[in-house]
């Protein structure tokens, strides 16, 4: 079963290069550029081709997220200096290490195809690490609340010391009655 | 005498000499001297029936459940766990029949203490093998000690429980020590284990004054302690459920609503365990229609304390009839569930609170039937407090199976459950077989002290 | 803990292994077959493709077939994943109860109908109002009433605000089941069927999620499919629904996706007014809704009954 699955995978990638190979004329060669302003930042796409700048071409903009790409505001049209300029939003959460992996593409054009550039920015919000679980009455047995564990023990410890206080109060009775009986035998 | 020696200051009431002491002696002592025909057949019939839960449980868990048993995802608690809520309700029966009566100084609890003492720790141990019988996985049952978390009230209820059949062995334990040596003195023909376990158990009783002492210290400490144990308990049993989010155990009363159902069930129980125990082993002497008339005036009271707690548990959420309670509420009253549940008023709180108001319906015969129809009752109150309410979660039950959306207990279960009751009886009548079932020196210590109660009954 | 160790870095180079090849090719077998785990050959060829792009033809024996060893340790599956919180958001609107998502994760998770983690439930709040199809998983409350009242910590939150059960703990009270408002949890009764299916497709370790569902006697749900999360795979329910209806992401990278479409998570929960089941409860689900309306189909009622065999 596996097997097939495999090859029909396979099966497919080969279309999707082959697919390539026939709608591209030329290949597009893209490049990033972030400019970091007053209010706003802005990241910059540079789109040439055989070196020169290519005009009129979308250009879309991501974020690298964990399941997918996190488009950043709509498709922006490069000017004839080949530059797609996009606005970049702040406040969008990076990766543990502060930063955040752009990914710039043009998709599905009728000259270029497909051509993506990838580059990293510490832009973002640092992710929060680690979340510590604190104690709480929903946590792991090693977290309950403190007072919980001091006042059930305490109850606990109560109840039982008395148990246990009276059960030593048999044991006098029955020392009692040994004390009488040696004291008969003598 | 031991006990004339420490009553000697006391002598002034003539109404108990040393004959009728010896008489009473061998009354008592006469169901542990000798068993008769029918008292074998009824403890074979119980072991019998304690076979059938034992090999019922072993098909449970050695088939599938899912056709052993009729629980679902829906109704994941089932009979087991209704009867688990009896047997603890039940198992109160010690604290209010033996300790509340004997520190408020009614004294007519001198009889009757060591039986309500018996049937709690025989209850409280069948909860237990009834909260087994339901767990998915018993092979892991030591993981509640090995990864218990204090924070589950599962694990409060384990607690407590230890706690409470401790406290409870403890407490019947020590009443019985006399006993013991009045058993090692004068019982004959007995197997010469069956001596050396009274010689042993008796810890050298003698009776002197300073053992006395003890005794009684002991015995007033552990009376004391075992009321909010017993409390905590069934309060701990009853927020298994209420600290669930779910609308049907959703209340703050719950605790209070548990206990005072409890003590209902303790007085009926009693009066059952009293008429069983009055005719099979001749003791009209000791539990005498006095009782009876007493046990029918708490009968009425723990009534009304109940039909309280019903009002307020069952009528204040109907008046508001929020829609996360509508549903549940509206199938005990008028759905599936009104046939059983308006029973249950009836016989299981009614009942009880009016017909025992009448002198005649306090009689011995007629209080026990109205007794056992309140016992019944009480265990399919429990029934309606555990299950109803799990087919009837917020969101609604969709694209499951027909057997999935109606719960009625399989073969399986209902024989576990039988085999639970035989067994609690089964304890009960053992131990009744083996040592006094009624306290010897507590009567007799009653009847020297003049007690009005008990000498100018009429 | 040798073992355990040498499992580590085994995981690590095939994890390694994925990101080269963007899928799990030949890499992944010629990297095993350097670590000395020699397989007969099978002198049956399959042709994969190469970290760069080159397709070959290998024999089959040399192929890791499944996607990646992702077992996890005990200690793993209780902690979570570092810095994720995973978050659900289910968009009413898209909705047409098609069910795909349902049976998705029944071959995820191995269960059988009546079993289902992923419910699609025909609400309708009052009689005037329009009904709609209601998909609901486990919410993985930040509250969660169940962990609170698990006597043997067999149910625990993790870091990722995953709510998870660990079967080789639950000792089956299903003191969980009862707590849960919503009714997510399921027991395994050892129903014959299932027992029998689970013998025929045993769970290997690429194919099943952390809670084994085959566990008889104890308590299963929606486990947010955290083994396939750590790969960046969405959960089956996720990639099945012919709609996009459901969307799963990181709340700490404030992200969304159905697979297709990807929002922010604050804009989008902010912009379609989205609301969290039974919030007085206090329960704090990590599962939130978007609310039926401009809907994309209108509301169809069921052709069939469902499951109805016991």
């Amino acid at each position: 079963m596996r097997n097939k699955h495999y090859l029909a995978f396979v099966f497919v990638l080969l279309l999707i290069s082959a697919g390539r190979g026939m709608a591209q004329d030329g290949e597009a060669k893209m490049s990033l550029a972030f400019e970091k302003g007053d209010s706003l930042n802005s990241c910059k796409v540079i789109v040439t081709a055989a070196d020169t700048p290519v005009a009129d071409i979308d250009v879309k903009l991501y974020v690298q997220r964990l399941f997918s790409l996190l488009p950043v505001g709509d498709a922006v049209t490069t000017d004839e200096e080949g530059i797609a300029s996009f606005e970049f939003p702040s406040g969008i959460p990076a990766d543990l290490d502060g930063k955040l992996s752009v990914v710039a593409r043009i998709e599905d054009d009728e000259t270029f195809g497909n051509a993506e550039v990838k580059g990293s920015i510490n832009w973002g919000v640092a992710r929060k690490a680690q979340v510590e679980l604190g104690r709480s009455l929903s946590g792991s047995r090693g977290n309950a609340p403190v007072y919980f564990i001091v006042v059930s023990n305490l109850i606990i410890a109560g109840i039982w010391g008395t148990l246990i206080y009276v059960v030593l109060q048999l044991f006098r009775i029955r020392k009692i009655s040994r004390h009488l009986q040696s004291n008969k035998q003598a | 005498m031991s006990l004339n020696q420490i009553k000697s200051d006391k002598t002034t009431y003539e109404t108990f000499t040393q004959e009728e002491y010896m008489v009473m002696k061998d009354e008592l002592l006469r169901p542990v001297q000798r068993t008769g025909k029918w008292g074998k057949a009824w403890i074979a019939f119980l072991v019998v029936v304690c076979l059938a839960g034992l090999y019922a449980y072993y098909i449970q868990e050695t088939r599938s459940k899912y056709l052993t048993v009729s629980l679902r995802d829906y109704t994941m608690w089932g009979v087991y766990i209704s009867n688990f809520v009896f047997f603890v309700a039940l198992s109160l029966i010690g604290v209010l029949m033996s300790a509340v009566l004997k520190l408020t100084h009614f004294e007519w609890y001198r009889p009757l203490s060591r039986i309500a003492e018996v049937i709690a720790v025989a209850a409280i141990m069948l909860a237990g093998v009834s909260i087994v019988a339901a767990m998915g996985r018993p092979d892991r049952l030591h993981f509640l000690f090995l990864h218990g978390r204090i924070q589950s009230p599962i694990v409060w209820d384990i607690i407590v429980i230890i706690t409470y059949i401790t406290t409870s062995l403890i407490l019947l334990f020590i009443p019985l020590i006399p006993s013991l040596a009045t058993c090692k003195n004068h019982l004959h023909n007995k197997p010469k284990w069956q001596m050396k376990m009274y010689e042993w158990l008796s810890f050298g009783w003698e009776g002197t004054p300073e053992q006395w002492k003890i005794l009684k210290k002991s015995i007033r400490i552990l009376t004391v302690l075992v009321i909010p144990l017993g409390v905590s308990i069934h309060t701990v049993t009853a927020w298994l459920f209420a600290t669930t989010l779910r609308a049907e155990w959703d209340s703050t009363n719950f605790g209070a609503y548990f206990v005072s159902g409890a003590f209902l069930l303790g007085v009926a129980g009693m009066i059952v365990a009293v008429a069983i125990f009055r005719k099979a082993y001749k003791l009209e002497k000791y539990l005498t229609p006095m009782h009876f008339d007493k046990l029918g005036q708490a009968l009425v009271l723990m009534s009304f304390i109940y039909i309280y707690f019903n009002v307020n548990e069952y009528l204040v959420p109907a008046y508001k009839m929020s829609s996360l309670h509508a549903n549940h509420l509206l199938n005990l009253f008028t759905g599936d569930e009104a046939a059983v549940y308006w029973s249950v008023v009836f016989f299981g709180m009614f009942m009880p609170a009016i017909l025992p108001l009448f002198r005649s319906m306090r009689k011995p015969v007629p209080l026990t039937i109205i007794a056992v129809v309140v016992v019944i009752a009480a265990w399919f109150k429990r029934y309606l407090i555990v299950i109803p309410g799990l087919a009837h979660p917020y969101l609604p039950i969709q694209d499951v199976p027909e057997s999935w959306k109606h719960y009625s207990p399989s073969l399986v279960e209902m024989t576990i459950v039988a085999a639970t009751f035989a067994a609690m009886m089964l304890i009960v009548t053992l131990f009744s077989r083996f040592f006094p079932i009624i306290s010897v020196w507590e009567v007799a210590e009653g009847k020297l002290e003049g007690k009005d109660e008990i000498i100018n009954y009429k | 803990m040798k073992e355990e160790n040498e499992q580590n870095s085994r995981r690590k180079f095939l994890k390694f292994g994925l990101l080269a090849g963007g899928a799990t090719l030949t890499a992944l077998g010629l990297q095993q077959n350097i670590l000395g785990e020699a397989k007969a050959t099978t002198g049956e060829k399959v042709k994969v493709m190469t970290a760069d792009g080159k397709l070959v033809e290998v024999d089959s024996a040399l192929v890791n077939h499944h996607a990646a060893d992702t077992h996890l340790t005990q200690d793993q599956i209780r902690q979570g994943i570092e810095g994720r919180r995973f978050v659900m958001v289910i968009d009413l609107a898209r909705c047409a109860n098609e069910r795909k998502c349902i049976e998705g994760c029944q071959k995820m998770h191995n269960t059988l109908p009546p079993i289902e983690y992923i419910k699609v439930k025909r609400m309708q709040d009052a009689e005037l109002t329009a009904p709609y199809w209601f998909p609901q998983p486990c919410y993985h409350c930040d509250n969660p009433p169940c962990t609170k009242v698990c006597p043997v910590d067999a149910t625990f939150k993790r870091t990722d605000g995953i709510v998870a059960i660990d079967s080789d703990r639950c000792i089956g009270c299903k003191f969980c089941m009862a707590a849960c408002p919503y009714s997510a949890r399921s027991f395994n009764f050892g129903r014959p069927q299932q027992e029998a299916y689970d013998k025929k497709n045993p769970c290997d370790d690429d194919h099943c999620c952390t809670t084994k569902a085959s566990t008889v006697g104890t308590v299963s749900k929606c486990d947010f499919c955290p083994e396939h999360a750590a790969k960046g795979e969405l959960p089956k329910c996720v990639t099945e629904c012919p709609n996009g209806t459901i969307f799963f992401g990181d709340e700490n990278e404030d992200t969304v996706s159905n697979g297709e479409e990807t929002f922010r998570l604050s804009e989008l929960l902010k912009s379609r007014a989205a609301y969290r089941q039974f919030e007085e409860l206090g329960t704090k689900p990590r599962v939130y809704y978007l609310p039926p309306v401009e809907r994309q189909f209108p509301f169809e009622e069921a052709k069939e009954a469902h499951n109805r065999e016991e």
